[in-house]
């Protein structure tokens, strides 16, 4: 037999990878402001010629309010005379924070729904639960008496919480009579007239495919942004129970983690979408048929070898949503909803800027100018992700 | 005689076509319908038919990789038809299968010294990594490749080296009984060869008991000890290897054979040209389901369906004329 010819390291996966990368100059120029503004994020104080929420004091403040650029101030300063420089580069801290923490966390919750979806396709998972459940070959009595009893606890457990919690929300946030709360009390009617059903029958038919995939085109009929802005009110509002237990947990830093919490809510979709797809076709080859052969477990099969050949679309699609997430934390912020001044974010300031475009123009250039040159940093590597971790592609 | 290994009977697996709003099964396709053989301790049964014929759906229905529709499923004795999947796990261990194609049967993403250290991982052969290690080298070894390919990724091997890996991985179990599909089919004719004849030697060498399937009728009769002939989802002829080609009594496998090229220019025969394509599964014809290309059929053909009955000692034919071949 030949041995396999060129030495292993010229040859892994990653060096290819690198070096179609550095081929793709739009994305290397990406890739360089990227590193930059973390660079410039974690030594905001060291960079930062002023303290970005200082106001100045005593007589005469008037005079450090609108100053254009100049040698002090090189970006000028604001309507209550603090540093835009300053703000800027501490703004970078909150939008990288919240795109990276975003594309994470919607990335992992969307490939575990995906995985789960395309896995589980056409294969309905079955409980057997309730009082009818005949007795199955193969357990042993003992075992199938106190899986009884538990799946009575967990049966009704299940249950109460849904309730519990759907109760909860229509007391505190959902007025009585409005369209919300009769929507609230039909899909509460028709979980409870589900699991009863199938509890009596004996058995819980889950199809996971059809809960998850129709959850996300449900989801993705929801125009976001008006959903958006009221759940970051409702969030916030200290009357909702919701809004305390969130002001509660996370205290000053609410609206920050408030504004993450959101995005991922919506974020998940597409990513989870893009796994399903290659999952279903992943799951039909041949080396998933070995590892269910060889007796794996079905987690081990979709985490070990599904999982890890869908990761090229994955990365892809982290980093283009990185920017996706800056930019909605912007509009957001922009709008009022998102994080609260006197916390510097660049989607605040715009807010501020606005009213004064004309008098004070170098209030708005300046983040929208980060806004825009992040974002595109961002799509831009995604690009040339996209080309270098494909394969096929020969550049 | 040994014993038996594993016994299939009336072996049916039905996929359902779901169609219309509600996707209710409008039909389905009948791709094993009523198979029945038994394989015997360190016996390899070659298992041939055309495309669609349902050969690769009977070994891996055989393995529960597929769930059958009807019938029993007998390993050692055991019946493992209704298994639930944790029961199953012991008898996953004593059989396996190896793959047609190479390139789709390994993992990119995984070293080949993790593909066939997964087996051990999965089973708890070799406490410590060390140990598993060591087992994963002997045997890259007893498949004819080297130990330094631990660390390399699939990609870089050839098509017959990877099938080797294949081979490998399901070794790792030391399983009694492998399921062949197709393992040569995808390669290159001087590298089925090697294949083979490495199959041949890990037989005789660990005692093996192999499910052979193959359209190839010449690799099949070199190494199998019986045959089985398949057509539209059921067995038309089984019997011994030579017994079978040298003197086939079904006209579905005399056609077959007229078609294995002779490697001699001088020799002049008689083929026999089938006509049309192979029926649809779907709906596959009444009685016998050969009977719409077969050139001896009679109107009876389309009544009775034919019973895989003793012809001669260990020679079995699905066909209701006893006069023909």
């Amino acid at each position: 037999m030949a041995t396999a010819t060129a030495s292993p390291q010229s040859r892994t996966f990653f060096s290819l990878f690198w070096r179609r990368l550095r081929r793709h100059k739009m994305a290397m120029a990406g890739l360089v402001v990227i590193v930059l503004l973390v660079l410039m994020a974690i030594f905001a104080p060291l960079i930062a010629p002023y303290d970005p929420t200082a106001q100045p004091t005593g007589e005469d403040v008037g005079q450090y309010y609108f100053n254009p650029p100049s040698r002090e101030h090189l970006l000028g300063t604001d309507d209550l005379g603090r540093d835009v420089l300053s703000r800027i580069i501490y703004g970078s801290r909150i939008s990288l924070l919240v795109g990276f923490a975003v594309a994470f966390s919607s990335v992992l919750l969307g490939t575990l729904m995906g995985t789960l979806a395309g896995y589980y396709a056409g294969r309905p998972l079955r409980f057997y639960l309730g009082p009818l459940r005949r007795e199955k070959e193969g357990f042993h009595p003992w075992t199938f008496a106190l899986w009884r009893v538990l799946s009575w606890f967990l049966y009704y457990g299940a249950l109460y919480l849904v309730l519990s919690i759907a109760w909860a929300l229509a007391e505190d946030g959902i007025r009585a009579g409005s369209l919300g709360s009769y929507l609230g009390f039909g899909l509460t009617l028709a979980l409870v007239l589900w699991a009863a059903w199938y509890g009596l029958k004996g058995q819980i038919r889950l199809d996971l495919d059809v809960a998850i995939s129709r959850l996300i085109d449900f989801m993705l009929t929801i125009p976001t942004l008006p959903l958006l802005l009221v759940l970051s009110a409702l969030l916030r509002d200290p009357e909702v129970a919701v809004g305390r237990w969130a002001q509660g947990v996370f205290g000053d830093a609410a609206s920050v983690f408030i504004i993450i919490f959101i995005l991922v809510l919506f974020g998940w979709l597409g990513t989870a979408r893009l796994v399903r797809g290659s999952i279903l076709s992943l799951r039909e080859q041949d080396y998933a048929t070995a590892a269910q052969a060889l007796g794996a477990s079905d987690f081990r099969i979709m985490f070990r070898h599904l999982v890890p050949n869908t990761l090229a679309p994955i990365i892809v699609q982290a980093t283009l949503q990185i920017g996706g997430a800056i930019l909605t934390e912007a509009a957001l912020s922009f709008l009022g909803f998102g994080i609260q001044p006197p916390v510097a974010t660049w989607g605040n300031m715009l807010t501020n800027a606005q009213e004064y475009i004309f008098t004070a123009p170098w209030l708005a250039l300046p983040p929208g100018f980060m806004i825009f040159i992040t974002v595109l940093a961002f799509n831009y590597l995604g690009d040339g992700l996209r080309d270098a971790l494909d394969p096929r592609s020969r550049l | 005689m040994n014993g038996v290994l594993l016994e299939v009977k009336d072996l049916k697996k039905h996929f359902p076509i779901r169609g219309g709003v509600l996707s209710r099964v409008v039909g389905s396709v009948k791709a094993v319908d009523g198979v029945s053989f038994s394989i015997r301790k360190g016996e390899v049964l070659g298992l041939v038919g055309e495309s669609g014929s349902g050969k690769t759906t009977v070994g891996r229905t055989v393995l529960r990789l597929i769930e059958p529709t009807g019938g029993r499923i007998l390993f050692d004795g055991q019946d493992i038809t209704e298994l639930p999947r944790e029961k199953l796990r012991p008898f996953r261990r004593r059989m396996q299968i190896i793959f047609q194609d190479p390139f789709s049967s390994l993992n990119p993403r995984m070293t080949v010294g993790d593909i066939i250290a997964e087996p051990l991982l999965i089973h708890g052969i070799g406490k410590t990594p060390k140990e598993r290690t060591e087992r994963v080298a002997e045997l890259l070894k007893l498949v004819g490749l080297s130990p330094d390919h631990m660390r390399r990724y699939p990609h870089e091997f050839s098509g017959g080296q990877r099938q080797r890996i294949g081979i490998a991985r399901a070794l790792a179990v030391a399983p009694e009984f492998i399921v062949a599909d197709e393992p040569v089919s995808a390669l290159d004719v001087s590298i089925q060869a090697q294949v083979v004849n490495l199959l041949q030697d890990l037989k005789e060498e660990l005692g093996l008991t192999l499910l052979f399937i193959a359209h190839d009728l010449a690799v099949v009769e070199y190494i199998s000890d019986r045959v089985a002939v398949m057509y539209l989802g059921k067995v038309m002829e089984l019997a011994p290897a030579r017994e079978l080609y040298r003197n086939p009594k079904h006209p579905y496998t005399e056609a077959l054979l007229s078609a294995v090229p002779i490697p001699d220019p001088t020799v002049k025969r008689e083929r026999i040209v089938l006509q049309g394509d192979i029926p649809s599964p779907i709906n596959p014809p009444s009685g016998c389901v050969f009977r719409t290309r077969c050139r001896y059929a009679l109107p009876e053909c389309a009544q009775v369906v034919p019973e895989l009955k003793e012809v001669a000692p260990g020679h079995y034919k699905a066909c209701i004329r006893d006069d023909i071949l």
